[in-house]
């Protein structure tokens, strides 16, 4: 029955030019508003809420749902071109997005992005209209001792996260997780390692950090290098990427969206997470993990594949519990209340259509973002062929402004100027700074969640494995850690016997 | 010497030009730019759906562009203190609640309450105690009598020490009589999570986030800790009628910055009420669960100076009033 009325709901806007026309509109929108570091899916959500007031409930949503889908990729495109991201579902795509446009291949880039983000994006659909009662119930048994196994799983990928020693990405990555605990503390709301500072009363936001240690780090850098004049902006190249290239890559793709859509309907995990998993991953288990970071697609493929198929998964707890799964969606439900329609457990039974329109939607504002996406990466020509010395200062306004946009707090501001300023100097020390955004990332889930359960437990640990799916990943923990060990034991072994052999 | 002197007696000229100009505008034509309403939580909340519902009605009222500005972090404090910091000519507001009292104790850093000037206040938003409708638990008596045979028999979902679940969290059981163990979790979208996975089982939200949950019958609310009944609610008794004296509650309320203007203030708060009191905004207000009680400074003012008393001895108690902010 859902089906049909899906199908019905899906040739009512397909055939109507005034729905067809939202679409594109929100389609636009959120692809520059996405683009333009600061402004966030949510943000550019929130700020075009209002815009729906006057609608009608249908038409309200499918704008918002474009908006919502064509700014996850919108992100992607300032992560690609500038090393900005444009929201945090774009913080891994610069790491070997950025390299390729230095390559002189950005309109490749560009398209591996779209299409990884349109079939990350209909996996996530598909798994939400399927999946979705099954996948509710997978997310009612997140509770605080899984998110700190998932959390602690994440660090422990940290180490598969970047070239070079794992000693030394662990260590940057400890590190990322103690700038998490700045400011506030979650659950006490006591404060920590401030000083009684303001400017660190609000801890490190990850936008501003991420901002200073890629963005404007990368223009220190270019500075440094400038003076030694071997700063050339290389053209966009090519943007046709051969169909076959595209199909080899197909099991990244799968990878990353089912990494997407599951952390995605976990609530509360949202995208950050759901990239950074999904890029330590395909590293891991790449042939050649050590081009990853310097241009690899299939470092780009599967974090793209991630973020868009997490906006399948993130909409699975709002419609299946009427619980947003991040910050975004929640955005999404409030603007849905005001029309007076509110997700929760009875919606399927009270309301199918709008569940199917919502399936609709999605699927139609894919179509769109696919589709004009296409037409940007034609336009962001224009931006490569901006000089350098101009561009950089265009990347150091952007960067001011986007950790400014993001809380509209000075404060962020200086933030990003000092974690500018430790992105030049781990470049000049050949230090990786991608463990730290993880740290960043993961240690307040870790951190919050591991006290919480062992409040629950009266402190006891054994909370951790008396339940099965926290069991299951701190087991996978320990065999990825021990594993490197095991082997380069039984390579020794090996070795003393071949030499006794020889002897 | 000359030259100099033309030169500072220009300065001087063009900053009486400008003085008196600006003195006239704000005089004769306030609002001649846009308000902006600061909302101290993300976009996304309660705070922030009022900010934009109510900005989009004040727009309209006073024939000005509104924006809303989150100004976020510091758990509330960055945001008061970018209202309190404001130039006090009108164009810089915002939405305030419990939250801004508990930080005026507990962050030597946050603006006190003589720092802000309450312009209109908006709406109740009283306290309730949420129970999983998997304990089997249907009743207030039941629930006390199972926690008066053992205190940790239900784990209790609220806010960090501050927030206006937590507030609630002590004074409910204090009502009560019981002890309760308390789970903080960063914000009620949190809490609700929690309440329905089964990781706590009661819960001390206010009623807009799980009203659709009680609806549905997935949560029970056990009491409403207000004089009367919740209008979204109206099956659901108050602890009074069943005989526990417990009111608490958080509020939501227009602030400015000190030392407004009487006239700018005054245009301001009539601006503020037309808008509230709008069809658009009562309207969607309460689909949103909101409990409307629309009121001007004085009464703003009246209500903040209660809420102040209720709170501080609760964080007295608590040990959380930060050294320097104690009261003699």
């Amino acid at each position: 029955m859902l089906l049909s009325t899906f199908l019905d709901t899906l040739a009512g806007f397909a055939t109507d030019p005034a729905m067809l026309g939202l679409i594109a509109i929100g389609a636009v929108l959120g692809l520059i508003l996405g683009a333009v570091p600061g402004i966030s899916s949510t943000m550019a959500l929130a700020i075009l809420m209002p815009v729906t007031f006057g609608m009608e409930p249908g038409p309200a949503i499918l704008f918002l749902i474009s908006i919502f889908m064509s700014s996850v990729y919108g992100g992607s495109v300032s992560a690609i071109l500038m090393k900005l991201p444009g929201t945090p579902a774009s913080i891994f795509t610069q790491v070997d997005g950025f390299p390729m446009t230095q390559q002189g291949k950005a309109g490749q880039a560009l398209t591996y992005a779209l299409v990884a983000s349109t079939i990350g994006g209909m996996i996530g659909l598909a798994m939400l209209v399927v999946l979705a009662p099954v996948l509710a119930g997978f997310a009612t048994n997140f509770r605080s001792p899984e998110f700190a196994a998932v959390a602690l799983f994440g660090i422990v990928m940290l180490s598969f996260a970047s070239n070079g020693s794992t000693l030394v990405a662990t260590v940057v990555g400890l590190i990322g997780v103690m700038l998490g605990m700045v400011g506030f503390d979650n659950l006490t709301d006591a404060q920590r390692m401030t000083m009684d500072v303001p400017a660190l009363q609000s801890g490190f936001n990850l936008i501003p950090v991420i901002i200073g240690l890629f963005g404007l780090g990368e223009i220190l850098q270019n500075l440094a290098e400038f003076r030694q004049g071997t700063s050339a902006r290389p053209s966009i190249g090519r943007i046709f990427v051969p169909v076959s290239d595209l199909v080899s890559r197909w099991k990244v793709m799968l990878r990353g969206s089912f990494i997407g859509t599951f952390i995605g309907a976990i609530p509360a995990a949202g995208s950050a997470v759901a990239v950074s998993i999904a890029y330590a991953q395909e590293r891991r288990l790449s042939k050649e993990p050590e081009k990853f970071g310097t241009g690899h697609p299939d470092g780009l493929v599967a974090p793209e594949a991630a973020n868009s198929a997490s906006v399948g998964g993130s909409l699975v707890p709002l419609i299946a519990l009427g619980v947003p799964g991040d910050t975004i969606t929640a955005v999404l439900m409030g603007a849905l209340m005001v029309h007076g329609l509110t997700p929760g457990p009875l919606l399927f039974a009270k309301d199918p259509t709008f569940v199917s329109w919502i399936y609709a939607s999605v699927l139609l504002a894919l179509v769109a973002t696919l589709v004009f996406g296409i037409g940007m990466i034609r336009v962001s020509v224009l931006v490569t062929k901006i000089p350098p010395q101009l561009m950089h200062v265009f990347i150091a306004v952007f960067c001011v402004i986007g950790a400014f946009a993001i809380r509209n707090d000075m404060n962020d501001v200086y933030v990003m100027v000092a974690f500018g300023v430790v992105g030049f100097v781990f470049s000049r020390l050949s230090l990786p700074v991608t463990p730290l955004a993880f740290g960043l990332i993961l240690g307040p889930i870790l951190e919050e969640n591991l006290r919480r359960s062992l409040m629950i437990s009266r402190g006891s640990w054994s909370i951790f494995l008396e339940r099965p799916i926290s069991a299951a990943l701190i087991a996978i923990c320990v065999v990825l850690v021990a594993l490197p060990l095991f082997s380069a034991l039984a390579a020794r072994l090996r070795l003393r016997r071949q030499a006794a052999g020889a002897r | 010497m000359n030259r100099r002197h033309l030169l500072s007696s220009a300065f001087a000229l063009a900053a009486a030009a400008g003085l008196s100009g600006q003195a006239a505008l704000a005089q004769d034509a306030y609002p001649s730019e846009p308000i902006h309403i600061t909302v101290v939580w993300p976009a996304g909340g309660g705070h922030d759906l009022v900010g934009r519902l109510l900005g989009n009605e004040l727009s309209k009222v006073m024939d000005t562009p509104v924006v809303v500005d989150n100004v976020t972090g510091a758990g509330g404090t960055t945001g008061m203190r970018h209202i309190a910091d404001a130039d006090p000519d009108g164009y810089t507001i915002g939405v305030m609640g419990l939250h801004a009292i508990s930080q005026s104790f507990m962050n030597a850093n946050a603006p006190t309450m003589d720092d802000v000037d309450p312009l209109i206040y908006l709406s109740d938003e009283p306290g309730a105690l949420e129970i999983s409708a998997d304990t089997g638990i249907e009743t207030l008596d039941d629930y006390v009598a199972a926690m008066k045979d053992d205190p940790m028999a239900f784990m209790n979902g609220n806010d960090p020490q501050g927030g206006n679940s937590f507030v609630f969290a002590n004074v409910i059981p204090k009502g009560l009589g019981i002890e309760m163990m308390k789970l903080p979790y960063p914000g009620h979208a949190p809490t609700v999570t929690a309440l329905l996975t089964g990781e706590v089982q009661t819960a001390t939200l206010p009623i807009p986030p799980v009203l659709e949950h009680a609806k549905a019958g997935t949560v029970t609310v056990l009491g409403v800790a207000s004089e009367t009944r919740h209008p979204q609610l109206p099956d659901v008794p108050t602890f009074k009628e069943q005989g526990y004296d417990i009111v608490t509650g958080d509020f939501v309320m227009i602030v400015g910055p000190k030392g407004m203007p009487a006239e700018i203030k005054a245009k301001l708060e009539e601006g503020l009420l037309a808008a509230a009191g709008s069809e658009a905004f009562t309207s969607a207000a309460a689909k949103n669960g909101m409990v409307l009680r629309t009121g001007g400074s004085e009464m703003a003012a009246e209500e903040l100076a209660t809420q102040v008393e209720t709170v501080y001895p609760l964080l007295l108690e608590a040990g959380l009033v930060a050294d320097g902010l104690k009261r003699e």
